[in-house]
Order: C-alpha cells, then structure tokens, then sequence
C-alpha cells in the first residue's frame, strides 16, 4: 500500500536508512588530509580492502585515465595518481559497489552521465572549477537517491515508475507527488551523510532545482548535471526506461552553454562511447 | 523530427538524412518569405534552435546513421 507523501525529514527518521559510507574509504578520506601521513600508509590503507583495491586497480588502468603505464600495485597507483586523484578513484570504486545494487539502466545512466559530465564541464564557457575527476563523481552520483528509494519504499518507487509511464511525466515531479520529496533531495542527504564537500551535496540537490543552489558557481554545476543528464537520455541511457528529462531556459542560462558549442561537444561525448562501456563492465 | 519551435519564434522542422561526417546530412526546414519552403543546413542553423532541440537532433542522427556505438532509437528495450 502506498502512504501518504511525507517531509523528507519524517522519511529519513522513520523510514530510509541512509547507508554510511564504508569504512575503508571513510578511513583513506581521513588520511587523505593528515599532513603527516605517508603514501604507504594510504597504499595499505586501501590494500585492506580488496574489493575496493581491486576496482580501484582496474579503475585505474581504465582508458578513461589515460595512463600510458600499466599499473599493477595500489603502491604505484598512489605515487603516480597523487593523494586527490587517488581519493576521488577509492570513492568511485565504492559508489560504483552502491550503484551495482540497482537496476542496470541506472548505472549505465550514472556512469554515461559521469562521462558527459566530464566534457561538459571541458566545454562550458570560464571553464569548470571542477577537475575531471570530481566532475564524473558528480555525474555518477546525481541519481544515486533513486536506488535509496527502490530499497525503501518498493511501493512507492512502483508507482513513481507507473505514474511516469503513464503519463510521461519528468521523475522528479512524480517523486515529489507520490513520496513527497524526490531522489535528488534524497541524494543530496546522502552525500551529506558521507560528508561529501558542500558543492557536491548542494549540486546533486540542486539537478532538478536550481532554487536550492546557494551560489552562482553551485547553481553553475547543478545545471552542468542538469544538460548531462539530459545528453544521456538522448542517447538512449536514461536512467530508466522512456524517462522525461526537461531543462528550462533558467538552467541553459545558468550551464553558459549554447547552440553553437552543443555540437562539438557532443562528437567529444559520442567518442567516449568505448570508455563508458569500459566503465560500466568495471561498476559490475 | 518533426516540428521544432525556433528562438525567433517560428517554427521549422530538423530533417535528418545521413550521418554527421556528412554536411547535408541534417537540415533545417521552414516557411519563409511569400511563405515559400526554405532549407539551411543544420549547422549554419545552430541560433535558430533552442539547446534542447540541438541535441535532441545531434544525437537522434548519432542514433541512426552514426557507428560510433550508440543504441538505435528502434530497438526495443526492457521495462524496469
């Protein structure tokens, strides 16, 4: 039976637990900012987890990183990435461990919007704060409250899916109607749950919502994830199938993007197809 | 693709013919002076078209006449 829709807060007491972040990289995320920790420690760090070591292993040979080198050792994989980059691949390797547990749509969906995210983020007008690392974490994660709401409120999510093929309505506002807040709001508790940094948590609420966004460079980001989401869908990944993406003129406005520059853009995002199957075999 | 509001305010359609390599490959069409059927390709056409419209007609013709992987508009696929 599906409830009444209730306040985002009610949910999270009552009903959604938000999964912690798992130890290992709450762990290398800590050691990460000690001044004084060596590389070798944050190697053994990750070597302790051999799920994520391993993903992070293969992450890092992935295409997508463009080393020229094969890496064998997490030891190498540190010195040669540096702690940043080493960080934002242990988080990846570990939402990807999150995002395998949902539909397949959704993380093809996640990973292609993280790719778009990267070239989008190349492309927009004063360039992006972001790096390209932190652009795909932002990509990859945009939907993750989507998989929170499958776990649960199964029936809820049931009919958000019904209601959105039935009448071909954008997620969100169906989200918004049946639960009473949608997977972005979601998503962004999450992220603040992992104590993600501000600009992420804001710019993942913010996707459907530029309201939320609290500064000029947020909102910037937010309707980066907005026109990457939308590129996705139009190449056939949605996040689930026939999915409605609309973007107003207040979030191209926001992006800096125009007509013009959309497609060259778009070859630099169709180019990448090889490297996005790359990723999702390795999210698996 | 069918009608296609332009940011003029008139309207026109994308037509896609043949792959993006190719410079006829999409065209915009629209009624012009004496309300005769006028044709522009599609990338000296870019300001008439809303974003949306952009990439709806970019990756539409990727999807259809590309070979750089992505997924045909015409098969079918799985229900959640």
């Amino acid at each position: 039976m599906v409830d009444e829709p209730r306040d985002i807060d009610v949910l999270i007491e009552e009903v959604i637990t938000l999964p912690s972040l798992p130890r290992t990289v709450a762990h290398i995320s800590q050691l990460v900012t000690d001044p004084n920790c060596s590389l070798a420690t944050i190697a053994k760090a990750i070597s302790a987890d051999p799920a994520i070591a391993m993903k992070t292993l293969r992450l890092v040979n992935a295409a997508f990183y463009g080393l020229r080198q094969k890496v064998s050792t997490v030891e190498h994989a540190v010195v040669l990435l540096g702690l940043k980059v080493i960080k934002n691949l242990v988080f990846t390797a570990t939402v990807f461990e999150t995002l395998k547990g949902g539909v397949d749509s959704l993380l093809r969906h996640s990973v292609s919007c993280g790719v778009a995210m990267r070239v989008v983020a190349d492309h927009c007008e004063n360039g992006g704060s972001e790096s390209a690392e932190e652009a795909f974490i932002y990509g990859l994660l945009h939907d993750v409250g989507m998989i929170i709401f499958e776990q649960f409120l199964p029936e809820e999510f049931a009919a958000v899916n019904a209601t959105c093929r039935e009448q071909r309505a954008p997620r969100y506002e169906a989200e918004r109607a049946i639960i009473g807040c949608d997977h972005a709001m979601i998503g962004a508790r999450l992220a603040q749950k992992w104590r993600l940094p501000e600009t992420i948590v804001n710019a993942i609420g913010g996707h459907h919502d530029l309201e939320q966004c609290q500064t000029d460079d947020v909102r910037r980001t937010s309707a980066m994830l907005s026109v990457a989401d939308y590129i996705c869908t139009a190449c056939g990944w949605p996040s689930f199938p026939d999915a409605v993406v609309k973007v107003s003129g207040d979030v191209w406005a926001a992006s800096g993007l125009t007509s013009v520059q959309l497609p060259p853009m778009l070859d630099a995002y169709f180019n990448e197809r090889q490297t996005i199957d790359e990723l999702v075999q390795l999210a698996r | 693709m069918g009608a296609v509001p332009f940011t003029n305010g008139q309207e026109g359609s994308v037509v896609l013919v043949g792959p993006r390599e190719n410079p006829k490959g999409a065209t915009v069409v629209f009624r012009g002076g004496e309300d005769k059927l006028e044709s522009v390709p599609f990338l000296e056409a870019l300001e008439l078209l809303h974003p949306e419209a952009v990439i709806d007609a970019v990756c539409m013709q990727e999807r259809v006449f590309g070979n750089r992987g992505l997924e045909s508009p015409f098969e079918p696929r799985s229900q959640w």
